[in-house]
């Protein structure tokens, strides 16, 4: 190791101490502006492991900026008074959202059951060719064999749902951990706004409680003039 | 031996459907004495009320797994060589490993089919 890096190594430390001392409090950007300044110091006459050195703490000052914009470009998570429209990207909406999905595929595979359960029983009350009685009572049993994919898909679900929980944790962490104030909205790349094909479209379908009914759809359409 | 299709058979899962479709699986091989219980706590419970022939068991539950259920059955002396039957989606080795040497008498992967459940009981019981 070289002296100018043993130096740099220790004013660095030094610079982070002194930071701590006076602000009680580190935040990533003030580290990152301290990569920043320290590489702008090194001089001409450094050798090429120190020229190496400063071009990393270049990198990794080009980082931390990066990402601080992009974890400012995140749409806040907790976003309890937002339209439906921010709700999109809000993961607790979207849990909601897997939670109703497997909701719905449990009422489709109950209605699938009952529809089953009929045909056995209207078959069982048939007189006439056997061979075909048993034709359709063996088709009702794959009908319940197929059904088994409700259980699965729910778990499926279940951890997928789990796995974006975490992900919110860590997310609303790691925007609590950066100062807010130091991006301004205005100063969030184009380049990383939410740019997915159905960012802008309609958030349906809307979930159950919250969508109006039929008839409450049918009442309004009624009532426009 | 022939097996007894009164004999009281006991299923054990937290999804409602899963419960109707092993019931009624159940009902197509001959088995209509059948009870339902929504975790391993239930199970416990109707276990020490009556006398059944085999519990046909999810693994993942709340508050009670399966694997639990099973455990406290085994550890008893009066349930510890009732037929058990896990049915779970937990197809990894080392859980199989686990419930085997727990004492399960066989496992079912979800998703099956009625000609696995009938292999299974056939495994577990005897031919039917």
């Amino acid at each position: 190791m070289s002296e100018m890096q043993v130096q740099l190594g220790n004013a660095l430390l030094k610079a982070l101490v002194d930071m701590k001392q006076t602000k009680k409090q580190l935040n990533i950007e003030d580290v990152g502006a301290l990569f920043e300044q320290m590489a702008s110091s090194l001089t001409n006459k450094e050798s090429k492991a120190d020229a190496f050195i400063r071009q990393e703490i270049e990198k990794i000052a080009s980082h931390i900026s990066h990402a601080l914009t992009e974890i400012a470009a995140i749409t806040p998570l907790d976003n309890e008074e937002g339209d439906e429209e921010d709700n999109i990207r809000n993961i607790s909406f979207a849990n909601a959202e897997l939670a109703a999905v497997v909701k719905a595929t449990e009422q489709a595979t109950n209605n699938i059951l009952d529809a089953a359960d009929v045909i056995q029983e209207k078959v069982t009350g048939l007189t006439g060719d056997e061979a075909l009685k048993q034709e359709i009572v063996d088709s009702t049993i794959k009908i319940y064999d197929a059904c088994n994919f409700q259980d699965i898909t729910g778990q499926r679900i279940g951890k997928v749902a789990r796995t974006l929980d975490y992900l919110d944790t860590k997310i609303s962490k790691l925007k609590r951990f950066i100062d807010e104030s130091s991006v301004e909205n205005n100063e969030v790349d184009e380049e990383f706004r939410d740019k997915r094909p159905d960012a802008k479209l309609m958030s349906g379908p809307q979930m159950p409680g919250s969508a109006p009914s039929q008839d409450e759809i049918d009442q309004l359409f009624a009532n426009i003039k | 031996m022939a097996v007894d299709k009164n004999m009281p058979i006991l299923i054990v899962d937290d999804y409602k459907t899963m419960l109707r479709i092993v019931r009624n699986l159940l009902k197509q091989l001959g088995f209509e004495n059948v009870d339902e219980a929504t975790d391993g706590g239930m199970a416990l419970s109707k276990v020490k009320e009556k006398k059944y022939g085999l519990i046909i068991s999810d693994w993942n539950m709340e508050p009670m797994s399966g694997f639990e259920l099973l455990t406290r059955l085994r550890s008893e002396e009066t349930t510890k060589a009732l037929p058990f039957i896990m049915v779970t989606a937990e197809s990894k080795t080392d859980n199989v490993i686990a419930a085997k040497k727990a004492g399960v008498n066989n496992y079912i992967v979800k998703p099956f089919n009625a000609d696995t459940l009938k292999q299974k009981i056939s495994a577990v019981l005897g031919e039917f």
